[in-house]
């Protein structure tokens, strides 16, 4: 790989989302802990791929880290800068630099607004360029993302699923940033029109340099577009890697029946699945010990009453989180 | 080369149950409905067999027609707008596109069933799952009592393996978790022992380890109790897991049917081919391109009058703008529907 890919552009340590509900008159308040002491990095150039069941988290570090939501506690740096405590205002220009896209990036946009107008938002919003030279940068960017300029002059319900996803990547990346977080940006696509965001992502990301976050549940897609993966269950992450040897070695018994569980797209490959039993735990009151001890076939007295660290596995960078994986020397 | 035959004389309904035995013949199909723009054949020729004790896919992407094929062979069409136009659907040597409402609604959750994607919504929330069990076997089942009814109840929760039946009984659909709603509407599907379950999408809202959870469920009950599954997803692994036949949709037509081997070994369409050429495999090499088919699915206003691929097809000519193709057979269970078959072999 070449130079430019090691400078880290954000990094999150022991990042804390605890929603409070409930509480009222009669009812004593509750924690979801949606996220619960999450550390990585994120490189230029790099995509980190979160995975992990509904209701694990991954949204919520996806808008903590982007500061849509306040975190509870832990840090937030971006390019070596802590970013936590940082109030909307001071966040202002920095929001030109980290994005997130959407599964349907159209369904919160005025569907009375043209393309163009919706599109000339960002510019306008941070008081960038004259109306004409904005005209020019939207059409620049319907290009970039493979539409005609004339669409700027249509309104959202004329494109379909796929081109909407083209102008929700271009408005996303407007402004040049420096992240973003993909939040199931591809789920709703079919097939053919999902391969063809992935490549637009990969194109942009080498060009503009990108750092992405990649959340999806379709585990086939976050391992194509992934270099590092991590797997999060009920709010913490168990395992993170390269996304190459997670796959082909995972080490955690959930990462392992996870990636057990895809259904290969080849009718000779039936029948080798891991079957999980059981359903994941709620956030709200999460099992003493590994979260995962319930539905894990390893799992051992010491795994239900005490609760495993994120360790390094090897030097590499490969981190697990099970009483039963030692590292290797 | 022969031209498919739309009355075989094989599918008569024979005496006696054996596997891959025909429960089902959709023959055909075509489905109109009537819109602001006039009348849209929606579903043009759709064929197919459900045979016992096997699972034939209907796979295509969004809008291609699988829920309204479905809700075509259900009788479940909006009324009045939705309309079965041609072609037949036979169960026990009968139409059931032109039998009267009442027979229909006798059949549906008896001898056919069916479970949807999203099965809070085929719920009913203000009623535990109990009751709404119960109801199924009060409907068709008159003979149960109430105990009977209860105890079957339970037997089927147990079925589908649902802990603590007993107690789940008495639950409401919102304390349950999406995997386990799933469970129960495959137990209210197969309270009455149907011969056909049309699932459509029924594991596209899970996770994909509760997703592993209910496919086994599924071909376990299947082999259990040899209905016919009709299967429809626009997920190729899930086809390639339960899938024994598979009917892949374009626009409203069958373009291509087979055994699912066949189809993903040597897949002859060249939309089947460009499905199968885009999923990215876990054998990829990351974060290289993905194999694309270009442009996206025209609206059915927009439809190519020929092959309705002709737009996106990587080998048109100039013949398909205008022709439209016709089902050949190229193998005993293997149709295409593509005017340049011959030359792309
Ligand atoms: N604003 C909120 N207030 C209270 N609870 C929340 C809030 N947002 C999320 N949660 C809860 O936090 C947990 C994590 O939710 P999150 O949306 O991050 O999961 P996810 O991994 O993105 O799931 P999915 O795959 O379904 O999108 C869930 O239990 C969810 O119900
Ligand atoms: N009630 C309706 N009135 C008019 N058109 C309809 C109606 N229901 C469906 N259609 C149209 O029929 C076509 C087929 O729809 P259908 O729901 O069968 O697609 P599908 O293959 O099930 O797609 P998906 O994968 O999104 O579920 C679509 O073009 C759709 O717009
Ligand atoms: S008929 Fe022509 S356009 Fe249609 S699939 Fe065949 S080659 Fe392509
Ligand atoms: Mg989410
Ligand atoms: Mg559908």
């Amino acid at each position: 790989m070449h130079d430019v890919v090691s400078e880290v552009v954000l990094s999150i340590r022991d990042l804390k989302q605890h929603f409070a509900i409930g509480g009222g008159l009669f009812s004593k308040k509750k924690f979801v802990y949606a996220v619960d002491g999450i550390s990585f990095d994120v490189k230029a150039g790099e995509t980190l791929g979160l995975v992990g069941e509904s209701g694990c988290g991954k949204s919520t570090v996806g808008r903590t880290l982007l500061k849509l939501y306040e975190p509870t506690s832990g840090q937030i740096f971006f390019e070596g800068r802590d970013i936590t405590k940082l109030g909307s205002k001071e966040m202002g220009d920095l929001r030109k630099e980290m994005q997130i896209i959407f599964q349907d990036p159209m369904e919160s946009l005025n569907s009375r607004h043209t393309i163009g107008g919706i599109m000339a938002e960002p510019f306008e919003i941070h008081g960038i360029g004259t109306p004409e030279e904005r005209r020019v940068w939207v059409e620049e960017l319907l290009v970039k993302v493979g539409l005609p300029k004339t669409a700027a002059d249509r309104y959202p319900h004329e494109f379909s699923g796929g081109q909407r996803q083209r102008i929700g990547i271009a408005r996303a990346i407007a402004l040049k940033p420096k992240i973003i977080v993909c939040d199931e940006a591809v789920s709703a696509l079919d097939v053919s029109v999902q391969s063809q965001i992935v490549n637009l992502l990969l194109e942009l990301q080498k060009e503009m340099n990108l750092a992405l976050i990649f959340i999806a549940h379709d585990l086939s897609v976050v391992k194509h577009i992934s270099d590092r993966i991590a797997v999060m269950y009920l709010g913490k992450v168990v395992e993170m890697g390269d996304a190459e040897t997670l796959y082909r070695e995972p080490k955690h018994p959930y990462t392992q029946a996870l990636i057990s569980a895809i259904p290969i797209p080849n009718p000779r490959h039936r029948n080798q699945r891991i079957i999980l039993q059981g359903d994941v735990p709620s956030p709200m009151d999460p099992p003493p010990g590994c979260h995962f001890n319930a539905r894990c076939v390893h799992a051992t007295d010491e795994c239900r009453v005490k609760r495993p660290e994120l360790i390094d596995y090897d030097s590499q960078g490969h981190q697990v989180a099970c009483h039963l994986v030692q590292p290797i020397a | 080369m022969k031209p498919l035959n739309t009355n075989p004389s094989s599918t008569e309904p024979t005496a006696g149950e054996q596997l891959g035995e025909v429960v089902l013949d959709v023959r055909q199909l075509e489905t109109t409905f009537t819109t602001e723009q006039g009348k849209i054949k929606v579903l043009d020729g759709v064929s197919f067999q459900a045979k016992r004790g096997q699972t034939i896919g209907i796979v295509g992407e969004s809008g291609c027609g699988k829920s309204v094929t479905s809700l075509s062979i259900m009788g479940l069409l909006p009324r009045p707008h939705g309309q079965v136009t041609g072609g037949e659907v036979i169960y026990k040597g009968q139409d059931v596109t032109k039998l009267p409402p009442e027979k229909l609604y006798e059949m549906r959750g008896d001898r056919i069933a069916m479970i949807f994607q999203e099965p809070m919504t085929a719920l009913n929330p203000v009623h535990t799952i109990g009751e709404q069990l119960c109801e199924v076997y009060r409907l068709h089942r008159p003979e149960f009592d109430k105990k009977q009814r209860k105890e079957e109840a339970i037997n089927m929760l147990r079925k589908v393996d649902i802990p603590a039946p007993e107690k789940r009984f008495n639950v409401y659909p919102h304390e349950l978790s999406g995997g386990m709603r799933q469970r129960v509407m495959i137990a209210i599907a197969l309270a009455c022992k149907p011969d056909i379950l049309i699932a459509d999408e029924p594991t596209t809202a899970l996770d994909v380890t509760i997703q592993a959870q209910i496919l086994s469920l599924m071909k376990e009950l299947q082999q259990e109790t040899g209905m016919a599954i009709i299967f429809i997803t626009h997920d190729l692994g899930v086809v390639a897991e339960i899938c024994d036949e598979v009917v892949v949709m374009y626009a409203g037509r069958a373009v291509e049917k087979t055994n699912v081997f066949e189809l993903f070994e040597n897949p002859r369409h060249p939309y089947s081919r460009g499905l199968l050429n885009s999923i990215p495999r876990l054998d990829d090499k990351p974060k290289t391109r993905l194999n694309t088919i270009e442009g996206s699915v025209p609206s059915l206003a927009e439809m190519p009058k020929g092959c309705r691929f002709y737009n996106r097809c990587p080998d048109r000519q100039e013949q398909c703008e205008h022709q439209t193709p016709v089902p050949e057979m190229i193998a005993n269970d293997h149709m295409v529907s593509c005017l340049r078959l011959k030359e792309l072999s």
